[in-house]
């Protein structure tokens, strides 16, 4: 079996949990949210997080704003969660504590 | 213009020109994001900017997942009328213009419905199909009582009433859409 393309799966399943927690620390632009991400692990590139971004946008759950910075140069998207994706970020957050707690079980703690 | 200004420019207007089916707000919106994205990181350094290109993938490529992702979110128009009439009907409840966008598109649709069975019923029943002018008004469509006035159009009433049935129909669903658009806006301000 391909372990490379299970693995973009894995990926490709948690990058909106992983997209909405980093945002619960606050609003920012895609370059920070990107910075936000590899501080933790490198799970989401530029490639995918754009579109998730337009994603969850279009559907209520973050909201966007530009902003020109005060010290000038380029204008930036600024995300912050919405109620709606605030309370998903919760509901997701606690459903992959379960995910993980059953996942332990059965895989990690084989004798 | 300098060679890397250049590479951004030509990223984003590849990109721009793969984003045609993305309603032109939002499009602009996705690109404009996308050139701020590389503007910083090429103030990072020449690398960054090759990096960051490298990791979005070819323009063709970065606007097919865009693409994949507002087909998932059902921001994408869909000709079909079902998904949207069901769409807008869930929020009608709760907005005006979702309850009367699908109030005209439904009657539309009963339009071109009337106007199909029409072209289809004149070939049955020549007589029984036509428009009539009569003391009290004219009569057009289907009587099971043809008058005894004689039918002013003939067969033109095929065409005619095919015509009326695809114009009633793209309306409709110009309407839904509109409408569609609208709500999304209102809830996603």
């Amino acid at each position: 079996m391909d372990i490379g393309s299970w693995q973009s799966q894995l990926r490709k399943g948690a990058a909106e949990l992983v997209l909405l927690s980093v945002l619960t620390r606050g609003e920012a632009y895609g370059l920070e949210i990107l910075g936000r991400i590899r501080a933790g692990g490198d799970l989401v590139s530029e490639g995918s997080l754009y579109p998730l971004l337009a994603r969850l946008e279009k559907a209520g759950r973050i909201a966007g704003r530009w902003e020109l910075p005060a010290e000038g140069g380029n204008p930036r998207k600024y995300y912050s969660l919405t109620p709606e994706g605030a309370a998903l970020a919760e509901a997701m957050r606690a459903a992959w504590v379960d995910f993980r707690t059953t996942i332990t079980t059965l895989v990690e703690d084989q004798p | 213009m300098t060679e890397p200004a250049r590479l951004i420019a030509d990223y984003v207007r590849r990109l721009r020109w793969s984003l045609q089916v993305i309603p032109a707000e939002d499009r602009d919106s996705l690109v404009r994001e996308i050139e701020s994205h590389l503007t910083d990181s090429l103030a990072a350094g020449h690398d960054s900017l090759e990096a960051a290109i490298a990791a979005m993938g070819p323009p063709h490529a970065m606007a097919a997942r865009y693409i994949q992702e507002f087909r998932l979110a059902g921001a994408l128009g869909d000709d079909r009328p079902a998904p949207l009439i069901h769409a807008l009907l869930i929020r009608s409840g709760r907005s005006v213009a979702a309850f009367g966008g699908v109030l005209a598109a439904m009657l539309l649709y009963l339009f071109a419905l009337c106007f199909a069975a029409v072209a289809i019923v004149k070939p049955l029943f020549p007589s029984h199909v036509g428009l009539w002018s009569l003391p009290r008004g004219s009569a057009f469509g289907i009587l099971t009582d043809p008058p005894a006035a004689p039918e002013m159009m003939g067969v033109w009433i095929l065409p005619l009433a095919l015509a009326g049935a695809l114009a009633c129909y793209a309306l409709a669903t110009l309407v839904l859409r509109g409408t569609g658009r609208h709500v999304l806006r209102m809830t996603n301000p």
